[in-house]
């Protein structure tokens, strides 16, 4: 099958901004890098509504989307109501932000529960018995694992850029937190991986997403632990690799797409 | 009137562009005379049309559904009983043939250099015309041998009889067709003389009695009713299958009823009567055949004379009349005069060599006996690459279903230089087993005969009531080739390598004029590339009649006059104990029925003082059963309802009434169906049993009616006219024998494999190649390979291969299969209409047309002149294919139709005149 | 009511015309199918083969996966209990084609939406057969309601041995075309 680059698309760049927005929460209880959560709230909010238009790309009647009320249990509907309800938590957090304490950490929990569903129900809607390839709980648990790595990389990224190379101190967090995004990537791409590497040539994109999408992370993340004056750049590095490992996870579920029977032989 | 000159590259374009600009500035106007649109509805008017489909030559019942004037849907019909409402992919696409963009919509006349492809459009009358004025010629200054007609390609092509109809009225001439020799004839000749009854070709619906299920066990010989013949005998197998009966295939390919059969013999191409010989061998060897029947019902007991290779009669030995046979009577131990039929006071002896008159004298069985006692199960297995045990369950489970069996025997035996042998053996067969006009067997004589070639006229065309319409002597003896193969008078046809060499070398006389009804001939043609060649550079003037353009009208024609398609046509075909009438559903563009252009040239032939041809004409025609010709379309239709009415119905129906109450059952099915054991039925007037259409009235498996064919012209001892004609300078003979193809996989090095080809169930012979809907799922000739094979030349699944012989080469796609042996491989014929209109036009033929590899040369089958089409050797190699052909689904968008409304068709645009020649 | 195809292999002799009977009954475009015939082998090694052909189309699942994935309900089964295809608020999202089993439902590129074999319920609603059924020149496909015992399919598998009876691999989605097939004529290679 050929690969639905609108939907890697939609569920890395949401997945990213989800777990972006985990570390603006994390950060209204520790209190170590605050300078960066504005921003950061922003960046996720840009990347849910981004990654929302991508997924509207691959519609081909999009206008008919309103007929999605009339079958709320489909895997769209539900992907289509957390991207809205996360973005939702997320303005209203922008919005309170300097205002109201509570509200903002309310909202950062809300947002940051919502945003990690997203990136688990994303995968979870290619769950189907036809698919065998397809069909387990290692595909939503490596969405999620990808995202994380990707949404702390870019909490770090831009913690490291607010608040300097050099306050240790404030960035261990964040570090720790892209370490465990690392680890998080590199095991649940590798389990789910392990399950399909028979299906297709599918070297590449493995040591793409494990490789590159987890351990370049773990390794910047440990590294950032110690090698605090490089910070931004570690993270910079984390970021890319955890984005391109996010999107290689899902071009390989994508070319490891074998149906019980194709009949009509039609390629999609 | 516009015209118009097109180029090469427009040719197809510009055909199309004509229908365009008509419809679009409202139906023809500019040289249309006004017509009556019967058929073209008003708005929201749908209406049901029961015809019969010609997308093959089976003419199953259809119902087609027209809105607004327009075609939308086709459907089987339910009236029809051997279709029984049922449509198979070459009928149902007969939409997308009718509303082809690529239609001839005009009739055309070259104006470059022939095979320039450069055309002008011109009138009907400008166009017969100038033939006509061409034909009288000939007829005047040179000799009417020199007209040379041809038809064939199957489906909507002219009727067979046609051609030799009309050069009996014009006083001479040749026709071929490809098929002919090479399909059908000989077995549609051979198996009477042999059984005095029937052949057994499915088919050509000669086989009706699997529409009854009560055959028991057959045998289908290279044969495939489920991809020839699908509705119709392909879905009555479908029944006699699942009613238990047991099959045996006998077919190089895995065709869809090799792969439902109980046994399967994929037999080695080419060496059929090498095991049919060895089935023979068995049933007498074990004496499994039927012995009331030999004794009694063939002339298996009767004594040869040696030297004349013929059965005694009696008045030979003065033992009797002329009428009485000889047997060897053991009760007195001498020969004695047999009377028809059966005298109880003697004992033949059936096996038997004796002493007549000082000679050696064998009983016709002892003779059979020795043609086929070398043929063992192992020689047999051997010689066709199979297995002795798996013969010997063939031959078991059809000969435990006799006398409720058959054996179908399909063209491969046509198709290669065995074409008497085949038949005669399988024939032979039946007989031995008491397989003759028993309920479930499938040698059957019936009240409309076979259906799918009926023909409303007599074998003879015109008849004696008019004698100079018939064929004089001379004229017979002076047609190409048939002193050597007098076999093809039963289809008044000539000897194709005959005609193409005196098209070569003028001698005895160059054929000048040809007229074509067919499709595309090099597809047809045994050595596609001789015959192109031959005729172009030969033929004075060509004409080309035909639905579509193709290779007959870009490379060979002058005049192209366009013919319309089954949905516009008329015509009326028995099927079975049922009238179907084909009616046209709409008239597009100036096509015509092909039948007009005969009635066309006729009378204008008889304007110009053409003796012959004006009595075609006269009203009322001498002898009404046949009918002369006709002059405008009412007038043919007119003829057909007449003819309908004459032959089965009885009724006094006209034309518009029979359209109305088509399909129309002349008998009921129990009546049409009860007609078993009529050999045995006592003649009132005689008092003797009715026997067979034989010289014994008995089935001769000795089959001596070849013998005295070969010596004077018919098995009866003279040709169809009466006349006794020279012999051939070599005898028939009376029994089949075998010999191993010319060019052999078992001593030809060079070329290793053989091949073979067969129907695939999208297609009908050359017809079909411009449908999208066939295209889509069958775009290109598949080359049928074991894996073994493939692994030999290097290639795989979906690989290119050029195939090469010693005529020429072209290209098919690789299908690795187990469906067929190693070392043979199988492809049928095809042409790509996509590369008419390409820089190279020859590529349309050339391409992937195995035909292009075929055999025209010696050795004939000397009672047909039949050639080799299938089981030559070839080579193979890895190749790439060929450019510019279309192998994706959408790549035949520019064939989806381009609907047309009704116009009248060529009739409103010619109006032949009055025909008053007293 | 089950309404659904059933076919039996045994009679078809893979001539393609249901094929060609849905294009023109259906307006089906060139490169998309509702209804296609595989043929299935030749298995085995010359000359011990079998092979058959296996008309395929949308197999009515009692538990259809494109109906449970659409996010519009554009798949949807009718009051019939006929799986069919709402064309009008498909988004071409193409998950029911993911979800399908057995690739049997098309994309009409021209449209840009799912579409299917619908069981002809234009022909079916007035009392005819769909045109597949109608056309099989083998006389092989029939249409019925599977819960109406006196329905042409109900009879037709009664009369039939339990062990000819198949049907496609089994997900859970439980189609209902039945296909049959005697030993006679083959072993079924399709599912269990």
């Amino acid at each position: 099958m050929e690969i639905a680059w609108s939907l890697v698309l939609f569920t890395a760049l949401t997945g990213c901004g989800g777990w972006l927005f985990v570390g603006v929460a994390i950060d209204e209880f520790t209190q170590k890098t605050s300078k960066a959560n504005f921003i950061s709230a922003i960046v996720a909010l840009v990347l849910m509504i981004v990654g929302g238009l991508c997924s509207v790309t691959h519609l081909a009647h999009p206008e008919n989307m309103l007929a999605a009320l009339n079958h709320p249990t489909s895997g769209i509907f539900v992907e289509a109501v957390l991207v809205g309800i996360a973005s939702a938590f997320i303005i209203v957090y922008l919005i309170a932000y300097g205002r109201s304490a509570t509200l903002r950490r309310i909202c950062a929990v809300a947002g940051a529960v919502v945003g990690v569903a997203l990136s688990f129900m994303a995968g979870h809607s290619y769950l189907m018995d036809a698919v065998s390839n397809w069909n387990t709980m290692l595909l939503p648990l490596a969405y999620l694992g990808t995202a994380a790595a990707s949404g702390f990389g870019v909490y770090a990224l831009i913690a490291g850029i607010r608040h300097g190379q050099t306050t240790e101190a404030d960035l261990k967090i964040a570090f720790i937190l892209l370490t465990v995004g690392g680890i998080a990537a590199a095991l649940t791409s590798l389990l789910y991986l392990m399950g399909v590497m028979d299906a297709a040539d599918l070297m590449l994109v493995a040591v793409g997403a494990v490789a590159v999408g987890g351990v370049v992370p773990l390794a910047c993340g440990v590294a950032g632990l110690k090698a605090t004056n490089s910070a931004t750049l570690l993270a910079a590095i984390a970021t890319v690799g955890a984005l391109v490992g996010a999107v290689c996870l899902r071009c390989a579920m994508w070319m490891a797409y074998v149906p019980l029977e194709n009949f009509f032989g039609i390629v999609m | 009137m516009a015209q118009a000159t097109m180029s090469r590259r427009g040719f197809l374009k510009t055909a199309a562009a004509t229908g365009v600009v008509a419809a679009a500035t409202g139906a023809f106007a500019s040289n249309f005379t006004e017509f009556d649109k019967a058929l073209a509805a008003e708005q929201d008017e749908e209406i049901v049309i029961h015809t019969s489909c010609r997308a093959c030559i089976i003419d199953c019942g259809a119902v087609v559904t027209v809105r607004n004037g327009r075609v939308v849907r086709i459907e089987g019909d339910p009236g029809d009983p051997m279709n029984n409402g049922r449509m198979c992919a070459k009928g149902l696409s007969g939409i997308q043939a009718l509303y082809n963009p690529n239609r001839l919509k005009s009739p055309m006349r070259r104006v470059g250099e022939r095979g320039q492809n450069q055309w002008e459009r011109i009138t009907w009358k400008e166009a017969i015309d100038q033939i006509a004025d061409a034909m009288m010629e000939l007829y005047e200054k040179d000799d009417p041998m020199q007209l040379l007609l041809s038809c064939g390609g199957g489906g909507n092509p002219t009727r067979i009889m046609c051609p030799p109809r009309f050069l009996n009225a014009f006083g001479g001439g040749n026709f071929f067709e490809p098929g002919c020799a090479q399909c059908y004839l000989p077995r549609a000749n051979a198996f009477p003389v042999v059984n005095g009854m029937n052949d057994t070709s499915i088919a050509d619906a000669a086989v009706l009695e699997i529409f009854f299920n009560n055959s028991k066990s057959c045998v289908l010989w290279g044969t495939d009713p489920s991809q020839s013949n699908v509705a119709s005998g392909g879905r009555a197998l479908t029944q006699l299958r699942k009613s238990g009966c047991k099959t045996v295939v006998i077919d190089p390919r895995l065709t869809p009823d090799a792969a439902k059969a109980d046994v399967w013999l994929p037999v080695r191409p080419g060496t059929d009567v090498a095991l049919a010989l060895s089935w023979i061998r068995y049933i007498m060897d074990k004496k499994i055949y039927d012995e009331e029947f030999v004794m009694k019902w063939t002339n298996l007991p009767y004594l040869i004379n040696e030297e004349t290779k013929l059965t005694y009669r009696a008045d030979e030995l003065g033992l009797g009349s002329h009428d009485d046979y000889v047997v060897w009577d053991a009760k007195t131990d001498a020969p004695a005069a047999m009377p028809y039929p059966w005298d109880d006071n003697l004992e033949p002896v059936l096996d038997g060599e004796f002493e007549v008159n000082g000679k050696k004298s064998r009983t016709a069985y002892r003779a059979l006996w020795e043609a086929c006692e070398e043929f063992t199960l192992e020689k047999a297995a051997e010689i066709c690459w199979l297995d002795a045990d798996r013969i010997e369950e063939a031959i078991n489970t059809y000969a435990e279903g006799a006398p409720a069996a058959g054996i179908s025997l399909g063209v491969p035996t046509d198709q290669y230089v065995a074409a008497s042998d085949g038949p005669m053996a399988i024939a032979i067969i039946d007989i031995l087993m008491g397989c003759i006009n028993r309920p479930g067997s499938w040698v059957q004589k019936r009240p409309s005969g076979p259906a799918g070639v009926a023909q409303p006229w007599d074998n003879n065309g015109f008849n004696e009531k008019v004698p100079s319409l018939c064929v004089p002597a001379e004229q017979q003896a002076a047609k190409l080739g048939y002193i050597e193969h007098k076999g093809l008078e039963h289809w008044h046809a000539s000897h194709i390598p005959t005609i193409l060499e005196a098209v070569r070398t003028g001698k005895p006389y160059r054929p000048k004029i040809w007229v074509d009804f067919s499709g595309n001939k090099p597809i047809m043609m045994g050595n596609a590339a001789g015959f192109i060649q031959d005729m172009r550079d030969n033929i004075e003037l060509a004409v080309h009649c035909f639905m579509y353009p193709t290779t007959s009208s870009v490379e060979m024609a002058d005049i192209l006059l366009p013919t319309s398609e089954w949905l516009e046509n008329s015509y009326i075909a028995y099927r079975m104990n049922t009238l179907v009438v084909r009616q046209p559903c709409t008239h597009l563009f100036e096509s015509v029925d092909n039948h007009m252009i005969y009635g066309w040239l006729a009378k204008a032939l008889a304007d110009r003082g053409h003796k012959n041809c004006q009595l075609t004409f006269q009203d009322p025609f001498p002898d009404p059963n046949f009918g002369g010709y006709w002059k405008d379309l009412d007038g043919f239709q007119a003829w057909l309802a007449d003819q309908a009415d004459r032959k089965v119905l009885h009724k006094g129906l006209s034309w518009k009434e029979l359209c109305e109450q088509a399909p129309i059952e002349f008998m009921p099915m129990d009546e049409w169906q009860n007609n078993y054991e009529q050999f045995a039925v006592i003649n009132e007037e005689t008092g003797k049993p009715a026997g067979f259409n034989t010289s014994s009235k008995k089935c001769e498996p000795y089959a001596e009616g070849f013998t005295v064919m070969g010596r004077t012209g018919g098995r009866f001892g003279t040709d169809h006219n009466g006349n006794v004609q020279p012999p051939a300078s070599v005898d028939y003979e009376p029994l089949p024998h075998y010999e191993e193809p010319a060019e052999s996989p078992l001593t030809d090095t060079e070329y290793p494999y053989v091949l073979t080809s067969g129907r695939v169930p999208m297609f009908h012979h050359g017809t079909l190649r411009n449908v999208p809907w066939l295209r889509e799922i069958y775009p290109v000739p598949q080359c049928w390979m074991n894996p073994q094979t493939a692994a030999e030349v290097g290639v795989e699944e979906g690989d290119w291969v050029k195939i090469e012989s010693r005529r020429g080469e072209t290209h098919g796609k690789v299908l690795v299969t187990e469906g067929i042996a190693p070392g043979v491989v199988a492809q049928e014929r095809f042409w790509n209409p996509e590369l008419l209109d390409s820089e190279d036009p020859s590529l349309a033929w050339r391409a992937m047309n195995v035909n292009v590899l075929t055999k025209n040369d010696p050795p004939y089958n000397n009672v047909y002149g039949s050639y080799t089409l299938r089981g030559f050797t070839v080579k193979i190699t890895k190749s790439e294919m060929p450019e510019g052909v279309w192998t994706e689904p959408k790549d035949f968008t520019p064939w989806l139709p381009e609907y047309s409304e009704y116009t009248g068709g060529g009739y409103a645009a010619y109006d032949a005149g009055e025909a008053n020649y007293a | 009511m089950r309404n659904a195809i059933v076919v039996d292999l045994d009679r078809c002799i893979g001539c393609f015309g249901c094929e060609i009977s849905c294009k023109m009954e259906n307006n089906v475009a060139l490169g998309e199918y509702w209804n296609k015939v595989i043929i299935e082998g030749p298995h085995g090694t010359f000359p011990d083969v079998e092979q058959y052909w296996l008309p395929t189309m949308c197999q009515q699942c009692e538990n259809a996966p494109c109906v449970h994935v659409c996010p519009t309900g554009a798949s949807y089964r009718n009051e019939d209990g006929v799986v069919l295809i709402d064309k009008s608020v498909c988004i071409g999202c193409k998950y029911c084609m993911m979800a399908c089993p057995y690739g049997v439902r098309n994309w009409n590129e021209e449209q840009r939406v799912v579409e299917k074999c619908t069981l002809c319920q234009h022909l079916t609603s007035q009392g005819k057969e769909p045109a597949c059924v109608h056309n099989c020149p083998g006389e092989a496909r029939f249409y019925g309601d599977l819960d109406d015992p006196n329905s042409d399919v109900s009879k037709f598998l009664a009369e039939t041995p339990a062990e000819d009876i198949h049907y496609l691999k089994n997900v859970g989605n439980n189609p209902s075309t039945a296909y049959i097939l005697s030993s006679r004529f083959g072993t079924w290679r399709n599912g269990d």
